[in-house]
C-alpha cells in the first residue's frame, strides 16, 4: 500500500501536465469541426466514395462520414491513441525501472517485501494513473463533443472508442514493463519500448497501403482498436483474444524476469 | 576537443540506429509506390474540385501524389517525425545527462569552461546531425530518382532534404533550452517523445490550411513541403520564425547554462 502510494505521488505532476495536454489536443482537433465540414459536407463525402480504396483507407475518409461529429472524432482518435501509447509504455518502463536509475533500488529491496510484491503494488499504481489519464481524456473528449453535436447522438460511439483507448493504454503499460522487467539497464529499456511503439505506429500507417498488407495488422495494437471498426466496420473476434494474450504474456513474464533479475545497483 | 570527442563516441552507436530507422523507413514506404501511381492517376483527375480545406487536412496534394518526388513528400512526413525525435532526445539528453549520470561534477571541475563545454556539445551534436542527413539524402535520393521516370526536381528534392536538418535543428534547440530550464529531467525519452508527438499531432490534424494560425505553433509546419514543391523555395516568414527560435534558445542556453546551479554527488 506504501509503495503504491508513494507512486500516486511520485506520478501526480507528469500525470496532470499529460492530462492537459490530451484536453489541449482534443480541443485543438475538435476545433477545426466547425470550421472545415459542419456545413455543406455532403458532396464532399461522395467524392471521396470515388477516392481509389487504398486511399480512403490511408486517411481513413471514405468510412468516415466527416460531417459527422463523432466519425470526425474518430479521425482523430489515432492521435489521441498514440499519445495515450506513450503515456502508457514510458510509464509501464519507468515504474519498474526507476528505482535502478534513480539508484533507489536498494533502499526498496531491503525492506520486508517479496519482489512480486512491489510489482503488484507498482503495477496497480500504474494501472491507477492510466485510469485517470484516460477518464481526464474522456471528460474532455465528451465536453467537446457535446459543444459541437448539435443535438446528434454520440455517446455510445465515444465510450466505446474511450473503452478502446483504456485496453491500448493497458496493452502499452504491460509491454513497457515486459520490457523494464527483461532488461537490466534502464536506460536501454524505455528505449526497446519505444523502438516496439514506434514501429507499431508506423506499421499501422503502412498497413493501409495495400491490401496485401492486411495480415500485418496483427502484429500492431494500434489496429486492434482502429476507430474505423469499432464505429463503423464491426469488430473481429481476433483482436480481443490477442489482446488478452499479449496481456496475459506480458505481465507474467514481467513478474517472472524480475523476480529473479541481478538488479543492478 | 576532447569533449567533442568523447560525445561522438558516445552517441555513435544510437545514431548509426537512427540513421537505419530513417532510411529503413524511406525505403518502406517508397516501396509501395509503383502500385499507388496506377491507382493515383485515376484520382488525381478528379481531386482537383475538392475543398481546399479538405486537401490540406489530410496532407494530399492532387498534382504531385502520383510522381515519385510527390510520393516521397508522404514519406517525407515520417522522416521528419522520427528526425525530430532523434533531435530532441538529442538536445535534451547531451547537457542533461551529466547530472543524471552524476558525471557533472567530474567533468565541470576540468580545466574548461562551462562555455567551452557546452561548444564542445554543441558541435559534436552538429555533427551527427551532418551525417544521419548525409547519409539519409544519399538513401532517399536513390530511391526517389529511380522512381522518377526522368523527370526528376532537383531543386525540390534538396529542399526538402535540408529542411530534415533545419527541423533537426529547430527540435534540437527546443530540447536544449528544456533541459537547461528544467531542475532535473530524470528521463529523457518520455519528455522528447510528448513533446514531439504532440506538435506531431497538432501538425496532423489541427492545421487545415496553409494560412492557419496553428503553423507557427509546431516546427512540422515550418517547411512545408506542398509549398516547396510548387514554388521551389522555403517560405520566408517560417525560416525566420525557426532562425529566431534557434538562435534565441541557443543564447538564452549559455546564459542559463553559465551561472546554473548544478547539483553534484
Amino acid at each position: 500500500m506504501n509503495i503504491y502510494r508513494r507512486e500516486l505521488k511520485a506520478h501526480r505532476k507528469s500525470l496532470i501536465i499529460w492530462s492537459v495536454s490530451m484536453a489541449l489536443l482534443v480541443a485543438g482537433g475538435m476545433g477545426k469541426y466547425s470550421a472545415g465540414m459542419g456545413a455543406g459536407a455532403g458532396g464532399f463525402n461522395e467524392m471521396m466514395d470515388k477516392m481509389p480504396q487504398s486511399l480512403q483507407k490511408l486517411f481513413g475518409v471514405g468510412v468516415f462520414d466527416l460531417s459527422n461529429v463523432l466519425d470526425y472524432f474518430g479521425v482523430l482518435f489515432i492521435y489521441l491513441a498514440l499519445m495515450a501509447a506513450i503515456h502508457a509504455t514510458m510509464l509501464g518502463a519507468g515504474i519498474i525501472s526507476k528505482e535502478e536509475r534513480d539508484k533507489t533500488a536498494e533502499f526498496l529491496m531491503v525492506k520486508p517485501i517479496s519482489r512480486a510484491n512491489i510489482i503488484t503494488s507498482k503495477m496497480f499504481a500504474a494501472g491507477t494513473i492510466v485510469l485517470v489519464f484516460n477518464v481526464a481524456t474522456s471528460v474532455s473528449s465528451y465536453a467537446m463533443l457535446s459543444y459541437y453535436a448539435n443535438g446528434t447522438l454520440f455517446s455510445d460511439g465515444l465510450w466505446k472508442l474511450m473503452a478502446s483507448l483504456l485496453a491500448i493504454q493497458m496493452l502499452f503499460l504491460a509491454v513497457g514493463s515486459f520490457f523494464a522487467a527483461v532488461i537490466s539497464k534502464p536506460k536501454l529499456s524505455s528505449a526497446a519500448a519505444t523502438g516496439v511503439l514506434l514501429f507499431m505506429f508506423m506499421l499501422s500507417v503502412v498497413v493501409d497501403l495495400s491490401e496485401k498488407l492486411a495480415p500485418l495488422r496483427y502484429i500492431t495494437v494500434f489496429k486492434y482498436f482502429d476507430a474505423k471498426d469499432i464505429l463503423i466496420e464491426g469488430y473481429e473476434a481476433a483482436y480481443p483474444i490477442l489482446s488478452i494474450l499479449l496481456l496475459t504474456v506480458c505481465i507474467y513474464s514481467t513478474y517472472h524476469f524480475y523476480r529473479k533479475r541481478d538488479l543492478k545497483i | 576537443m576532447n569533449i567533442y570527442k568523447h560525445e561522438l563516441k558516445a552517441n555513435y552507436k544510437i545514431a548509426f540506429i537512427w540513421i537505419i530507422t530513417l532510411c529503413g523507413l524511406v525505403a518502406m514506404i517508397m516501396a509501395f509506390f509503383p502500385m499507388m501511381k496506377s491507382e493515383m492517376e485515376l484520382f488525381v483527375k478528379m481531386m482537383d474540385s475538392f475543398p481546399p480545406v479538405m486537401k490540406a487536412m489530410m496532407g494530399i496534394v492532387a498534382e504531385n501524389f502520383n510522381t515519385s518526388i510527390g510520393y516521397y513528400t508522404f514519406a517525407f512526413t515520417y522522416t521528419l517525425l522520427f528526425g525530430a525525435i532523434q533531435a530532441m532526445n538529442l538536445g535534451i539528453g547531451i547537457v542533461s545527462k551529466e547530472e543524471r549520470e552524476r558525471t557533472a561534477d567530474f567533468l565541470l571541475t576540468k580545466p574548461v569552461s562551462r562555455v567551452r563545454i557546452l561548444t564542445s556539445k554543441l558541435l559534436s551534436s552538429l555533427t551527427i546531425f551532418v551525417m544521419t542527413n548525409a547519409v539519409y539524402s544519399a538513401v532517399s535520393a536513390v530511391f526517389v530518382v529511380s522512381m522518377s521516370d526522368g523527370n526528376f526536381a532537383l531543386t525540390e528534392f534538396l529542399l526538402i532534404n535540408a529542411s530534415l536538418f533545419f527541423s533537426q535543428l529547430i527540435f534540437f534547440s527546443i530540447g536544449l533550452i528544456i533541459s537547461v530550464l528544467a531542475k532535473k529531467i530524470k528521463t529523457v525519452l518520455p519528455v522528447s517523445l510528448g513533446l514531439v508527438f504532440a506538435f506531431f499531432a497538432i501538425s496532423a490534424f489541427a492545421v487545415t490550411s496553409a494560412d492557419d494560425k496553428l503553423r507557427y505553433v509546431t516546427p512540422f509546419q515550418y517547411f512545408k513541403t506542398e509549398t516547396i514543391l510548387a514554388q521551389g523555395k522555403y517560405e520566408t516568414v517560417y525560416i525566420v520564425l525557426g532562425l529566431a527560435i534557434i538562435v534565441a534558445a541557443l543564447i538564452a542556453s549559455y546564459a542559463i547554462f553559465k551561472r546554473r546551479d548544478i547539483h553534484a554527488v
